[in-house]
């Protein structure tokens, strides 16, 4: 994902070809072999391991390698650098096993099985040849398949004919194992870090007014914009940090919806939120950090930028975003029906207003039937369009002792229609629903509940 | 006012009705309604029993089906007549066999062509669906077609458009001047199993019931209403109309008759002459001398007795069978009550001689007694098919098919499905359900709730465990019986609806057994038992060895030798004796004759267990115990298994002779007895036993173990009939053991799967009994193991290709053909056995392989094959030893399409050669056993450091003396009548311990005693004469050594 970012750092693209059997520049590998580390770990070592030497390679998932020939003189020396990767791999409590070798691949598995350093090149063949063939992190199949011939070690692995090898495991042990021992070259990818952007803007003193916070956010932002157009990249989403005396900072992060590199609807989030904001105290200093970047993905532009139905998609997800910044995420919901025969169960909100204005008023019929599973099942008496439904449904059942002068006034003009359904949520609901008319004339739908053993009378809609 | 209902489901559509047939017509009684249909869909599994619970009450059972035609129409078709029923059988016979398993498919052709001729009446379903006017165009076609038996059955539901709908309904009514009647959709018998309706309904469409939505029905009226109830919803001329059409149906399922198919009997001759001719052929047969008078006369009396009951054509359809078989070769074998006989045992359906088996004969088929014939015929289980496709071979797919089994929900299952409806997680529900094994029939203890780490108390339990109470035992689907084939006269769809199998060719029908039985059908079960392909294969391995030809018949009876070896439980790979339980039985038992054999088959099961009659047995046999009967009735019904009631014929004779239970209650008594845990039913019977045992001046504990017993035949009931057959098996099986063990354990093996034991403690018991056993070797081996003779002509097993795991049998084939040095395609197991006896000599074949790759050419085989033949130790004649083997396997090429395969010198790297320790890992790895040394005796010094005791020294322990041991699992079992013992058999080189791990150290180490393959075991010599177990206090898993041996492997299997 970060490819098409790398090319920005010339420097960093890949390894120098290491020439065979060179006497100069002498290469000198560390294997650091981190058992049970985690992902994100060990790309936080590789990140600053790169202050040691700028050849690092990850082996995932549980080791790096670091070229560390070419500073030595820098670092003063082997030992200094075996410190100083001791003291960070300390301070993080990280146990792993490090070892040095001639070449990444020796390094790397005397490591793995927790070998001392080798540092002469002469010594390579008889100290690899002892290892076990799980070092080597070959497929499964082929350390069985060469298990199953006896083969248990590298050594093994050496006195094997060269042709009658290749033939029966590929051509990939064969070369890692001339790698090993430096008869052939290898080629290793570079870590390169993710990028972020992240600036900060600290103020002079505790600043609360809101004008001037706005202002640092969106000199941030511009900066931010900057960097993006620089690298032709994007973000979506942005972590706003409002930092206070002597308590945590306030963290906001904002989701773009739709991923952009425009400074402008980055800042028009910001502002928004910053609106309906309430820092628990003044402000010391602003900061900002991007989520991932990616590389820009242009966007067609509408040729009429004030005529939304032209890119609707766009604009509608830049509407709702901006709806959630201002009224907060969980308030922003779609409109949908739901399958239930429960009158205030047949609703639903919808997470993804665009979906959901979608789906709605689509309910797929699955009712029962005569047939099971396989055929659409027969429709039943309370098919779309059968049952009559009040427009406006109250917020809750109201007893109509209370309402409209109580049942005595009421004339039942359909009905009944008996529901049962719900119990599965702990509220078995028995009612049987009429439509009835008003002493005042108007259309009510009313219900009994056959639950409640006196069978009480209850309002629950009105029709328009 | 009266009502007839006539539109009415029942579980029987599955995952649709909520009410058990018998529920129905229970709940319709009681409501006082004249009549009610049973309707299930495309369905008529469940009227026999909605017949056998009608049939007790003042109710009139109508028998219908509902349909939806493709084309979308909805009816319900009621059966009037015979003639009309025939019909309906077969329009659902065609609808299911025209669809998958478990659904149907029927379009308005077919259901014109069918019903048009008919006299079925027709109730139209129009539905409410709003567009009037293709419900006219539906109505006319079925009015042009069924004019004068159509009605439009109006069913009001309370969906709030009752009248809307009525008022339409009588529109079109009135247009197309069709009469109307009301019916219910009646789903459940009351309102109360509207829950669990509505969970059937999101099993069925795979949904939680949250989201099941309009799936639902939205209110539960579709259960019996009172009539005072329907009286108000419809109006009184459609309530009578009801009565009216029940009025015009005269038919009941006991009209049904059935009839044997008669190209059975010559032309001109008589069922009944027949079998008599054919059982004086059988006779001449049997006794070439001539039969004894006693023989003529038993079956002179047996001919009587079956002619009097009308039963010649069963046993001519039996014996037409067995004829099929023993001309293809296949061995078989009858049990059963009408088994044992001596007309079957000349028509050849049985081995078990009469006149060696004095005590049997009386037991012949009682005419009292009333039960059908019941002859069950095991064929070799591996040529069983054979026998079916000769059945449908024979009288075709239309008058054969297979009786169904009805698989129901069992605790396990409803936990699962209801779990999942209430929308509990996927794996919590696994949780829930794994923990019901332990849980006993329809109760669900809170305990075991707790266990499972629930809340006993919580809401969704409590709905889960009620529904599951509920839902225990409703049917499921249909399933094919294992045997059990009707077969009938004229087209048996007519009789009963044929539907298919999960199976491809197969198809059952929709009644299961018991309503067979019920209905007084007749079917014929054809059974597949492992141990008769073994006793045909040794018998054929005899031959080809010996040139001696022996038949199950012929064989020396009465071997003292044999007996002997039985004694001393000396019986891995006997049929039937070779269990645990078994095994521990026979030295106490200490069969000397056949007929002992016969009881200690039966004896070792969990009805004489349950009904404690096993010790007093053994104490009456060693004469601890004076013999004395209660009464000198029982002494008759007793006499024979010293006073003490073993089999079931027993029981069902002392209720007769000592409770007074009528001949036709003691064979409701029996099948009550099959069925009790299924379904309960058990409980009138008990006390009408015990009042009846008591006023005969019975002991009330007496009665109790009667009673017990009763109850435990349930679980697997067990009669003399069928034992006296099996204990034949055993004997012949035992005497090839005795004999010729060399010959049974190839037969054994050959035969595998079967049996208790895998080929590991066959080979090693093989070799304990003298028998070399030679490895699998590509230069030696057939597919099959096979005889070698050796240096002074005794025979030594082979072990054959079959052995190694992985390897296919078509591959085999390549690879033996090509050493025979031909390129013949033929064979198969079956044929590379019989073709001729010139490989049980011990000479090269001809062609042997001199290397790796020249097999790989000669055979075909790739490097996947060779691999495994290079694991299993089969190319050591070829690279000397495993490491080099795998070596050349891996170097093989594939073929290139013009070139062939490349020829590629090499030379051979210096390979280390495997240690023994490898060796023995990878033989377990590749074959599932070693001719080497056992493991253990590799691990002993470190198992001996550790203070682990060796078997063979354990086995010499005092009573009461501490053990601590430890050796490979071999079995775990946990058998239903030891209340949670868990008993397992661990080996080590010096021998088998049988540990006993009671239910409490079982709970608290379930993961060590199910994990471990090396099994360590604290704990305490229990000794009983020869019988020793170690009765386990503290488990431990050594599996972690067997991962030491020099091979550092993990993966020991």
């Amino acid at each position: 994902m970060a490819q098409p970012l790398r090319a920005l750092y010339p420097g960093e693209t890949s390894l120098p070809r290491q020439p065979a059997l060179s006497p100069r520049p002498k290469r000198l590998w560390i294997a650091v072999h981190l058992p049970k580390i985690e992902g994100r770990e060990l790309i936080s070592l590789a990140c600053w391991a790169r202050k040691i030497t700028p050849l690092v390679s990850l082996e995932p998932p549980e080791a790096l390698v670091l070229e560390v020939g070419g500073s030595l003189k820098l670092w003063g020396g082997l030992d200094s650098i075996g410190k100083a990767l001791d003291r960070e791999l300390d301070r993080r409590r990280l146990t792993a096993h490090l070892c040095t070798a001639p070449t990444a691949l020796a390094a790397l598995w005397l490591a793995r099985d927790g070998r001392e350093d080798v540092l002469s090149a002469e010594r390579l063949p008889g100290c690899l040849g002892t290892l076990p063939l799980r070092v080597t992190g070959w497929p499964q199949a082929t350390r069985r398949l060469l298990k199953k011939m006896g083969i248990r070690t590298v050594g093994d692995c050496l006195r094997l004919p060269r042709d009658g090898l290749v033939r029966r495991t590929g051509q990939r042990c064969l070369d890692d194992l001339d790698r090993s021992l430096g008869q052939q070259q290898d080629f290793r990818a570079a870590f390169c870090p993710d990028r972020r952007f992240s600036s900060v803007v600290e103020f002079q003193e505790e600043v609360a007014e809101p004008q001037v916070i706005a202002e640092a956010g969106v000199k941030l932002i511009l900066r931010l914009a900057e960097a993006l157009h620089r690298h032709q990249a994007q973000i979506e989403s942005c972590r706003y940090g409002f930092h206070h005396l002597r308590r945590p900072a306030t963290v906001v992060r904002i989701d773009q919806v739709v991923p952009t590199h425009e400074s402008r609807k980055i800042a028009d989030l910001f502002l928004g939120r910053l609106e309906t904001l309430s820092l628990p105290a003044p402000v010391t200093a602003l900061s900002l950090r991007t989520g991932k970047i990616a590389p820009m993905k242009g966007l067609n532009s509408t040729l009429f930028p004030a005529c939304p139905e032209i890119a609707p998609k766009t604009t509608l997800g830049e509407l709702i975003a901006r709806l959630r910044v201002r009224f907060g995420a969980e308030d922003i919901h779609g409109l949908g029906l739901a399958e239930d025969h429960r009158p205030e169960a047949a609703w639903s909100k919808v997470e993804d207003l665009r979906s959901g204005s979608a789906a709605a008023g689509r309910v797929p019929d699955t009712r029962g039937g005569l047939s099971a599973g396989r055929r659409p099942a027969a429709p039943q008496a309370t098919a779309p369009g059968c049952p009559q439904r009040p427009l406006w449904l109250l917020p809750a059942p109201v007893s109509v002792a209370d309402a409209d002068g109580g049942r005595g006034r009421l004339r039942l003009e359909s009905g009944p229609e008996r529901i049962e359904a719900g119990w599965w949520e702990g509220l078995d609901t028995s009612r049987d629903y009429y439509v009835a008319r008003s002493s005042r004339g108007r259309r009510l739908w009313v219900f009994r509940d056959r639950c409640s053993g006196r069978g009480d009378w209850y309002l629950h809609g009105v029709f328009g | 006012m009266s009502y007839a209902e006539l539109h009415c489901l029942s579980n029987f559509t599955f995952l649709r009705g909520a009410s058990h047939p018998r529920e129905q017509v229970e709940r319709a009684a009681e409501l006082g309604y004249g009549a009610l249909a049973l309707t299930d869909e495309c369905s008529l599994a469940g009227v026999v029993r909605a017949h056998a619970a009608a049939k007790e009450l003042p109710l009139k059972l109508i028998i219908g089906s509902e349909f939806r035609l493709e084309e979308g129409i909805g009816t319900v078709v009621l059966a009037p007549d015979r003639a009309a029923y025939g019909t309906l059988s077969a329009l659902i016979s065609h609808a299911r066999r025209a669809a998958d398993k478990g659904s149907y498919r029927l379009t308005r052709d077919d259901f014109e062509r069918y019903l048009a001729p008919s006299e079925c009446l027709i109730l139209w379903l129009p539905g409410a669906s709003p567009g009037t006017a293709a419900v006219l165009r539906e109505g006319a076609w079925l009015k042009e077609r069924f004019s004068r038996r159509l009605w439009l059955a109006a069913e009001l539901l309370m969906t709030g458009r009752d009248r809307t709908l009525l008022t339409r309904w009588r529109h079109v009514a009135a247009r197309l001047g069709l009469p109307m009647l009301a019916s219910g959709n009646v789903h459940m018998h009351c309102r109360g199993r509207r829950r669990l309706q509505d969970t059937l309904t999101a099993i069925r469409l795979g949904k939680p019931l949250q989201k099941t939505g309009f799936g639902l029905y939205s209110n539960g009226e579709r259960y019996l209403r009172p009539i005072g109830e329907l009286a108000r919803i419809y109006p009184g001329r459609l309530l009578k109309e009801t009565l009216a059409v029940a009025e015009r149906i005269d038919f009941s399922l006991d009209e049904l008759r059935y009839e044997y198919p008669r190209e059975l009997v010559p032309e001109g001759t008589t069922p009944a002459g027949h079998l008599r001719d054919l059982t004086g052929e059988g006779m001449r047969w049997r006794w070439p001398d001539g039969a004894s008078a006693k023989v003529r006369e038993l079956v002179e009396y047996e001919l009587k007795l079956i002619g009097e009951l009308r039963y010649e054509a069963y046993f001519l359809t039996v014996h037409d069978i067995v004829r099929f078989a023993r001309g293809r070769g296949i061995l078989c074998q009858g049990r059963g009550s009408a088994a044992n006989s001596a007309v079957c045992f000349c028509l050849g359906i049985t081995e078990v001689d009469p006149a060696r088996m004095e005590m049997l004969m009386e037991r012949f088929i009682s005419k009292e007694r009333n039960e059908p014939p019941d002859i069950d015929v095991d064929f070799e289980h591996q040529r069983r098919e054979e026998v079916i496709q000769y059945i449908y071979r024979k009288y075709s797919r239309e008058r054969a098919a297979l009786a169904a089994t009805v698989i129901s929900y069992r605790a396990r299952s409803a936990v699962r499905d209801v779990g999942k409806a209430l929308g509990m997680e996927e794996a919590q529900v696994g949780v829930l359900a794994r923990s019901v094994q332990w849980w006993d029939g329809k109760q669900v203890a809170a305990q075991q709730i707790v266990e499972a780490g629930f809340d006993p108390k919580a809401p969704v339990i409590r709905r889960l465990m009620g529904l599951v109470a509920e839902l225990v035992g409703f049917p499921r689907h249909l399933s094919q019986h294992v045997g059990g084939f009707v077969i009938s006269r004229g087209p048996l769809s007519r009789l009963v609806p044929i539907e298919n199998a999960a199976m491809e060719d197969r198809t059952v029908i929709q009644w299961d057994k018991d309503d067979l039985e019920d209905l007084g059908l007749l079917k014929v079960d054809v059974l597949g038992l492992g141990m008769l392909s073994a006793i045909r294969r040794s018998f054929e391995l005899i031959r080809g060895f010996y040139g001696r030809e022996y038949t199950m018949a012929s064989l020396p009876a009465g071997d003292p030798a044999v007996y002997d070896m039985i004694c001393e439980a000396d019986t891995v790979g006997v049929f039937q004796i070779e269990s645990r339980a078994q095994m521990a039985m026979l030295p106490r038992l200490r069969p000397r004759c056949y007929y002992d054999l016969v009881i200690e088959v039966a004896i070792v099961r969990p009805g004489p267990i349950q009904g404690d009659m096993v010790h007093p047995y053994l104490r009456r046999r060693n004469g601890e115990d004076p013999v004395s009967y209660p009464s000198p009735e029982i002494e008759q019904v007793l006499e024979r298994t010293l006073g003490v009631p073993i089999f079931q014929e027993q029981v069902m004779q002392i209720a007769m002779v000592a409770a007074g239970f009528s001949a036709g209650e003691a064979d409701r008594l029996r099948r009550a007895m099959a069925a009790w845990k299924r379904r309960g039913g058990l409980e009138g019977f008990e006390s009408r036993l015990k009042a009846g045992m008591a006023e005969r001046g019975y002991l009330p504990e007496f009665a109790e173990r009667i009673f017990n017993q009763i109850k435990g035949f349930g679980d697997y009931g067990f009669p003399e009939s069928h034992a006296a057959s099996f204990a034949l098996l055993v004997y012949v099986s035992a005497w090839l053991k005795c004999h010729e063990p060399a010959v049974f354990f190839c037969a054994l093996l050959n035969s595998q799967p079967m049996g208790f034991y895998a080929p590991a403690q066959l080979v090693r018991c093989a070799r304990e009994h003298g028998v070399e056993v030679r490895p699998v070797d590509v230069n030696h081996s057939d597919w099959e193991s096979t005889l070698e003779r050796d240096a002074t002509g005794r025979p030594v097993l082979r072990l054959g290709l079959n052995r190694v795991k992985g390897l296919a049998e078509h591959a085999a084939e390549r690879l033996v053909n090509a050493r025979r040095g031909n390129a013949r395609r033929s064979g198969g197991r079956h044929g590379s056995v019989r073709d001729n006896g010139d490989w049980f000599g011990n000479a090269q074949p001809g062609n042997a392989f001199r290397s790796v790759p020249e097999l790989a050419e000669r055979a075909g085989l790739g490097r996947g094959e060779l691999d495994v033949l290079a694991g299993a130790g089969a190319l050591e004649s070829l690279a000397r030893n495993r490491h080099r083997a795998h070596w050349g396997a891996a170097g093989v090429e594939k073929p290139a399409p013009l070139l062939g395969r490349p020829r590629i010198a090499e030379g051979i790297p210096m390979l280390k050669a495997p240690t023994e320790g490898q060796e023995v890992l990878a033989d377990y790895r590749h074959l599932g056993l070693s001719l080497r040394r056992h493991p253990l005796a590799l691990l002993r010094d470190r198992l001996t450091s550790v203070g682990l005791q060796p078997a063979g020294d354990v086995l010499q322990f005092p009573n009461g003396a501490a053990v601590h041991a430890a050796g490979l699992v071999i079995t775990r079992q946990r058998p239903s009548s030891a209340s949670g013992v868990i008993f397992v058999t661990i080996e080590d080189e010096t021998g088998y311990l049988n540990l006993v791990v009671w239910e409490r150290v079982a709970e608290r180490q379930r993961q060590v005693l199910l994990g471990a393959t090396l099994l360590g075991v604290h704990g305490e010599v229990q000794r009983e004469g020869a019988v020793v177990h170690i009765v386990a206090r503290q488990l431990s898993d050594h599996s972690g050594l067997l991962g030491q041996l020099p091979t550092q492997s993990r993966d020991f299997r």
